[in-house]
């Protein structure tokens, strides 16, 4: 059984490195690349990475990747629905197939793990 | 034939996942050789591969959201389970099993749906532009 403190933890966790993924999205969309380096878009997401991954790393001492696999699999729905709306990106049924595609797969591989 | 920045940002993304995975195979090699009593062995080179590897990769990914959405190009990344469990069978015999090949087929034509969903978004742009 999934102890409830690391479903909470990837739950919190997957969500933070999405979070980052989406501002540095933002920072590739306003400057160059030598630019980005140098910008607090790039640097706060750094920071939200390495959060995620403090976050990632403990539920891997807690519980095995046949759970944990299937679960992190979140960081595309989160990913997906801050890019709509804070991205201004649009969905279309063929983007809809592929991530639940994507997902089935991840949870296929955490089963056979 | 011309490449266009959709395709680009796309093939950006699956080399960054080739990358990422390397590393994560170097990270195992290199964890093995870690002595908890002599900390010095974290300076041993597949570790600090592995870190230069997913730094390389990240840069990758970095480049790659300059030329395409996100909601197409951050789904790329499950790419990495296909390379990580196909080279996790190579070089750790026995790993595989039925339902991690269905896992990797199964993400596989996901990724490559995606590829489609970003042409057919650039048609229908073309489509609004030119009408």
């Amino acid at each position: 059984m999934v102890s409830f403190l690391a479903l909470a933890i990837i739950f919190v966790g997957s969500f933070i490195g999405a979070t980052g993924t989406a501002v540095m999205k933002k920072g590739t969309n306003k400057y160059t690349f030598k630019r980005l380096l140098f910008s607090i878009d790039f640097w706060d997401g750094l920071f939200l990475y390495i959060v995620s991954t403090v976050f990632y790393l403990i539920v891997l001492s807690m519980e095995q990747l046949s759970v944990i696999y299937p679960l992190v699999s979140l960081t595309y729905i989160w990913t997906t629905i801050l890019s709509v709306k804070y991205l201004g990106e649009k969905m279309n049924k063929w983007k809809y197939f592929s991530l639940t595609g994507i997902i089935l797969g991840i949870v296929l591989i955490g089963i056979g793990s | 034939m011309r490449i266009n920045n959709s395709f680009k940002a796309i093939l950006l993304m699956v080399l960054c996942t080739i990358f990422t995975s390397i590393g994560q195979i170097s990270w195992k090699f290199g964890i093995n050789r870690i002595d908890l009593s002599a900390l010095i062995t974290i300076f041993n080179v597949p570790f600090i591969l592995g870190f230069i590897l997913y730094g390389v990769g990240f840069l990758l990914m970095l480049s790659a959201f300059k030329y395409g959405e996100l909601t197409v190009l951050f789904p790329i990344i499950a790419t990495s389970y296909v390379w990580v469990s196909l080279l996790s069978s190579w070089l750790f015999p026995d790993t595989m099993n039925v339902w991690k090949w269905m896992g990797v087929m199964l993400i596989l034509f996901s990724v490559s749906l995606l590829g489609l969903a970003s042409k057919k978004e650039n048609e229908d742009q073309k489509v609004m532009v030119n009408g």
